[in-house]
């Protein structure tokens, strides 16, 4: 199934952009981790095949754009269209894989070039999938889920990191008063705490959406209308966005309900406005901020003709992956938007 | 209506109306023996449905059992009730696990206050305010249906409440199973029954519920469904405050089973009409062909029937009733041929004979003339034979006429059949020149009273001649020696025919003589031939003219004779 990603068309826009952005001198508000270091493991890897775990879908037909953070691990290492950079800015050099697909979620990168290696078999698994993968012994363990990383970390020389908060999840309706919204502080830690199994936190800003004007962007030239819908909307490849969904369901009370939708529906009923919110991440970070409003106002063109956007879209929680990988297996690296990637050996 | 059709309906009523009969008796005795024994399994699916129900509601109370009976003996159970937060989660999701490993489909564990702390259905309802929910369900003090909030929208339950104590503390843990289609698809046990729950609220049903028929059973359209059983369930109505109103569980079958017998029945009923009656109307029509084919033949072959044609065989070779009546009509038929033959031999020396007397007749009138004539010029030669020259003279045209009736005579005769050449007819000169050659003896005059301008008939001389000299022959003979009077009188009648009147004073006809007067060869006079006044009556019937007669005995007869006149008057 072709499947769309609001959140990661946009990632992949702007780390496609990003370096036009930084070399056309365009405006960007990214706060790139700036450490002695962006490897995350120091060792010099040796081995010629490893096996990686993601409980993130992934599907190859998706490629060269990812539509969820799994896939954009994967296609992050195999398409050239992306320029990976680390988290201090250093570009990493081409995409040193291409993918074979094995079916039943299993992929196979395999090196190309002068790269040497290693093989890589990545897996998408859900998390009781991915406990028996990590008892067969896997070398990076990708999830965002904080039970499967602590799991993970039980194995002999496993290290356990999280990484930087990638993601906001937002609520996205021109009728927050319909749904009840609560705004405050301690509603999104109610949130973060009690409602995902996600490494959570309450929503912190600035957010880059918080000024959709200045980049020229044209307004919708005929604003679609909520059609009365008392649907709470979210793709149903995340768990986090149901679980929020529900949530914002079971206090708005009423015939207020929470519907999963398949990623192109999702994104077609965003774009039509035909229901009554929509829980979805946005990336934290952004290259380019109007590429990133341009992706922005592209999923959700009627967006342009609100007059406050702080009234349509109302950032929820942040979240972050947890990875867990075996000490001297991989060559890994923090990227800027903080997630990582692996680097290959080279000769 | 003919003998075929006839045939044909026979048939069929004796087809059909035996069947029809054959066919109500069955059906009935289908019905009364359906009747008893369906009443006896609709009592046993009524039982078996409120045992199903039962058996459920047992299976949810266990199950919450075994929930309270292990729960406090989970020790992060208790430290999250407690309100330790890194514990929290576990309460969030206890639910959950405890709703998968019960197999409910509902689950929710709730303080006194009504406050959930923990729902398996819906995760992320934590902290809201229920109370009437378990309030609702302990008053009910059994299962009870309600309607359960989730995520993608409510859902219909069969719950009950629990309740369990930990320390001073006291939850309620309410639990169910959800009722829908598949749910209810347990209680219908064969096919063909649909099982309902109707509530004040909803209809859920095995069969598609369309929008008018919420709060009823649902029934396909055309079709009257048999309510096998409803058995009452509560349901908690929470929508305000929490009340409990009747609902029931419906079992009907859409298609009756009664109604589906006699319908299978009534359909090979007709089949078996419509095979029979083609059947017996084939039969019909060949028996009926069989039977009215030969008659046919027969009545056709009958009308064919001629005396004097070929003999024909009507029926030869069959030995039934038919071919012996066919036989019969072939017997039948010669015998009449035979008969016919010998009349028609018969008839032809007849007719010779009459011939010969008619010949005979005619020629004998014709001779009577020229005998006078002859007698005439022989006296004159005896008496006064200066006178016969001139008495010849004057006798010579009715010699003359006379031979010329002869010729004329003979060449009709040579004809056999004497055609009539019809043209103006002058009778007074027929009648005068018939008056003047008829010899009398002294006492007998012939007188002739003619009427004058008498326009001509319309006929042939030669017969209104024959009519005439027929008429007054007669007339002359009937008078005796005492004399008499003969007259031939001419006349239009008031319709404007040519009237001809012949009378005498002879010696008139006896009424019987009168009525046979015009038979063929009746005659009262020893040398007659009888053939007179028939050949009268013929050829005036040929000349399309009339004849009647008046006589009496002693004063003689007087015959009238009508002719149509050349123009018209």
């Amino acid at each position: 199934m072709r499947r769309v990603g609001l959140v990661s068309s946009i990632v992949v826009v702007a780390i496609a952009t990003f370096l036009t952005g930084a070399c056309g001198g365009s405006r960007s508000n990214v706060a790139l981790p700036v450490g002695a270091t962006c490897a995350l493991d120091t060792a010099r890897a040796t081995v010629d095949s490893a096996s990686v775990v993601v409980t993130s879908p992934i599907d190859p037909r998706n490629a060269p754009r990812p539509t969820t953070w799994g896939e954009r691990f994967a296609f992050d290492l195999a398409y050239e269209t992306f320029f990976r950079v680390d988290c201090g800015g250093k570009t990493l050099g081409a995409a040193p894989y291409r993918i074979r697909d094995l079916g039943f979620f299993k992929l196979l990168l395999e090196p190309v070039g002068d790269v040497v290696g290693p093989r890589i078999a990545l897996r998408s698994a859900t998390e009781a999938q991915a406990r028996d993968l990590i008892d067969a012994g896997v070398d990076l363990v990708l999830t965002d889920s904080p039970a499967l990383a602590a799991y993970a970390a039980t194995q002999p020389d496993a290290m356990s990191i999280p990484l930087g908060w990638d993601r906001t999840w937002v609520v996205v309706t021109s009728r927050q008063a319909a749904l009840g919204l609560d705004s405050s502080a301690v509603f999104r830690s109610g949130l973060a705490r009690d409602v995902v199994r996600a490494n959570a936190r309450p929503a912190q800003g600035p957010y880059w959406w918080s000024d959709l004007t200045g980049c020229g962007m044209p307004p919708e030239a005929s604003a679609s209308t909520s059609r009365g819908s008392a649907r709470v909307a979210y793709s149903r490849d995340e768990p986090v966005a149901r679980a929020l969904a529900e949530r914002l369901v079971a206090l708005a009370g009423g015939g207020t309900t929470a519907v999963g939708l398949a990623p192109d529906v999702f994104a077609s009923a965003l774009k039509g406005r035909t229901e009554l919110a929509y829980v979805m991440p946005l990336p934290r970070r952004s290259l380019d901020h109007c590429r990133a409003v341009g992706d922005l106002l592209a999923a959700t063109p009627w967006l342009s003709r609100m007059p406050d956007v702080h009234g349509v879209i109302t950032p929820l929680i942040d979240t972050r992956l947890d990875a867990v990988y075996k000490r001297g297996r991989l060559n890994l690296a923090f990227t800027w938007d903080s997630t990582v990637t692996v680097l290959p050996r080279r000769p | 209506m003919r003998f075929r059709s006839r045939l044909l309906i026979a048939f069929a009523l004796a087809t059909i109306v035996p069947l029809a009969l054959l066919a109500f008796g069955v059906r009935r005795q289908l019905t009364t023996r359906l009747v008893t024994q369906h009443q006896k399994r609709v009592q046993g699916l009524a039982r078996v449905a409120a045992e199903d129900v039962e058996h459920e509601s047992q299976l949810i109370a266990g199950r919450l059992a075994s929930l309270t009976r292990e729960l406090p003996n989970d020790d992060r159970f208790r430290l999250a009730v407690r309100g330790e937060a890194r514990e929290r989660s576990y309460l969030l999701d206890w639910a959950e696990r405890a709703m998968q490993s019960t197999g409910l489909d509902m689950l929710q564990l709730q303080d006194t206050q009504g406050r959930i702390l923990s729902s398996g259905h819906f995760r992320n309802e934590f902290d809201r305010l229920d109370p009437d929910l378990p309030r609702g369900l302990a008053a009910a003090k059994r299962t009870a249906l309600v309607r359960i909030r989730a995520p993608d929208g409510p859902f219909l339950a069969l719950a009950r409440v629990d309740s369990l104590q930990l320390g001073d503390r006291r939850f309620d843990l309410v639990g169910g199973v959800r009722v829908d289609s598949v749910f209810l698809e347990r209680f219908a046990r064969e096919d063909g029954v649909v099982v309902s729950l109707i509530t004040p609220a909803e209809t859920v049903s095995t069969a598609v519920v369309v929008p008018s028929q919420r709060g009823r059973v649902p029934a396909q359209r055309g079709m009257r469904d048999d309510v096998l059983a409803q058995i009452p369930i509560p349901y908690l109505s929470v929508t305000d405050s929490a009340h409990l109103t009747p609902a029931r569980l419906v079992i009907t079958r859409t298609i009756p089973e009664l109604a589906l017998l006699q319908r299978d029945v009534d359909r090979w009923f007709i089949v078996a009409m419509v095979l029979v009656v083609a059947t017996a109307l084939a039969l019909a029509t060949w028996l009926s062909a069989r039977l009215s084919g030969p008659l046919a033949t027969l009545t056709q072959a009958a009308s064919t029937i001629e005396l004097e044609g070929p003999e024909l065989a009507v029926a030869a070779g069959r030995d039934d009733e038919i071919g012996t009546l066919a036989r019969r009509m072939d017997s039948m038929a010669t015998r009449l041929r035979a008969s016919a033959a010998r009349l028609r031999q018969a008839e032809r020396r007849a007719t010779v004979g009459d011939m010969a007397r008619q010949v005979n007749h005619d020629i004998k009138n014709g001779l009577i003339p020229i005998r006078n004539v002859l007698r005439h010029l022989v006296q004159v030669q005896e008496e006064q034979p200066h006178e016969l020259a001139n008495v010849f003279a004057e006798r010579r045209s009715t010699l003359e006429s006379s031979v010329g009736y002869l010729d004329t005579l003979a060449r009709n005769y040579a004809r056999l059949t004497p055609s009539i050449e019809r043209g103006a007819v002058d009778v007074n000169a027929i009648a005068t020149e018939l008056a003047a050659s008829t010899a009398v003896s002294g006492a007998t005059k012939v007188r002739t009273r003619l009427a004058d301008a008498l326009p001509g008939a319309f006929g042939d001389p030669v017969v209104i001649r024959r009519i005439l000299d027929n008429l007054v022959r007669n007339a002359v003979e009937s008078i005796d020696a005492r004399g008499g009077e003969v007259t031939i009188a001419t006349s239009r009648s008031l319709n404007g025919a040519l009237r001809i009147v012949v009378a005498d004073t002879g010696r008139g006809m006896t009424e019987d003589e009168l009525m046979h007067a015009f038979d063929d060869f009746y005659t009262t006079k020893p040398d007659g031939t009888g053939l007179g006044l028939s050949v009268v009556r013929r050829l005036t019937t040929d000349l399309n003219g009339t004849m009647r007669v008046e006589s009496e005995p002693g004063r003689g007869t007087t015959f009238t004779i009508e002719l149509p006149p050349c123009t018209p008057s």
